[in-house]
């Protein structure tokens, strides 16, 4: 009986929820089947904590933040395939500008070229407006490495997408 | 786009987003709830086993501790006895088992005077722990007459 109504608030939630999840998960790792792998283990996660977090309160956010863990942990132990660089790595468009990549694409390039780091915290402050307080909780990191991290992302993207601009009105 | 044109800032950022889901056409969402609720549940069911098991570990290791400790402490009111010295190997002798003969006397006579001998060759006089006497040689040093010329 309580597992029945446990599970059928669960369901509400989860079929309103999925989607904005996806969408969000597509942000971070670029790939709609990734996403939608992201997207069910944040639910598994959400499901098996379900009776705490209803009591807490607020399971919006603590889906995102599941959500966002995940992601970087998925990341880390694949051996960190995205190594934050020093050095700004060549988009694909500047090296053979032979097929004129659409602006989407260049945007969603630069978005992959950051680390995935740098990515969480973008999505989290700018698509999903959290404060910089409730990145750093999501994220186990201080205010202040949120506020730098979200300003070099920035900045890496604004270069990153100016230098794939170029080479879209080139073509 | 004003997103190129001119560099994005923090409110041109949720533009870049936007743009870059909706260029591509979202796929179907399967049923990703049910297969979620399912994976939940085994994922809730083995976090209650290892709970479980290490609680279970927990208390075993809790018995078996008290258990050595209650065993290991010494009873009240029992005196402790000092621990024996081993008794095996042979007592310490104050003489040394074999005696130098040093006598060079070959006379029969003072054979018969020290007797027999026991097989450690020793003399009664030895076995009493008598003092023996000192060698004929000893007893009468040569004496050294001047030569008259």
């Amino acid at each position: 009986m309580r597992e029945a109504a446990r599970e059928r608030e669960f369901r509400e939630f989860a079929e309103a929820r999925q989607r904005p999840l996806r969408r969000s998960a597509y942000l971070l790792c670029g790939d709609w089947h990734e996403a939608q792998d992201l997207t069910q283990t944040t639910l598994m996660k959400l499901y098996a904590a379900w009776s705490r977090v209803r009591r807490d309160g607020n399971v919006e956010a603590y889906a995102r933040t599941i959500l966002i863990r995940t992601f970087i942990d998925q990341h880390r132990r694949r051996g960190m395939r995205e190594d934050p660089v020093e050095e700004l790595p060549e988009l694909p468009a500047a090296r053979a500008p032979a097929p004129a990549p659409e602006l989407r694409l260049v945007m969603q390039a630069a978005l992959m070229n950051l680390p995935p780091r740098y990515r969480a915290v973008l999505v989290l402050r700018f698509w999903e407006d959290w404060s910089v307080e409730q990145t750093a909780h999501a994220l186990h990191v201080s205010p202040g490495t949120v506020r730098s991290q979200s300003a070099r992302g920035l900045s890496r993207l604004r270069r990153l997408i100016e230098r794939g601009a170029v080479e879209v009105n080139r073509a | 786009m004003t997103l190129i044109a001119n560099r994005p800032d923090d409110d041109d950022l949720r533009g870049v987003f936007e743009a870059i889901l909706a260029g591509e056409p979202e796929p179907p969402l399967g049923d990703v709830t049910s297969s979620a609720i399912a994976d939940g549940r085994r994922l809730r069911l083995r976090r209650r086993a290892a709970a479980a098991a290490t609680l279970t570990t927990a208390l075993v290791l809790a018995v078996v501790g008290v258990s050595t400790f209650t065993h290991s402490a010494p009873e009240p009111g029992r005196p402790t006895v000092p621990a024996e010295h081993p008794t095996t190997g042979p007592e310490p002798s104050l003489r040394p088992d074999t005696d130098t003969d040093t006598d060079t006397d070959t006379d029969t006579d003072d054979d018969t005077d020290i007797g027999e001998r026991d097989p450690g060759g020793r003399s009664p006089a030895d076995q009493r722990g008598e003092e023996r006497p000192p060698p004929p040689s000893e007893r009468n040093p040569p004496t050294v007459t001047p030569r008259r010329s």
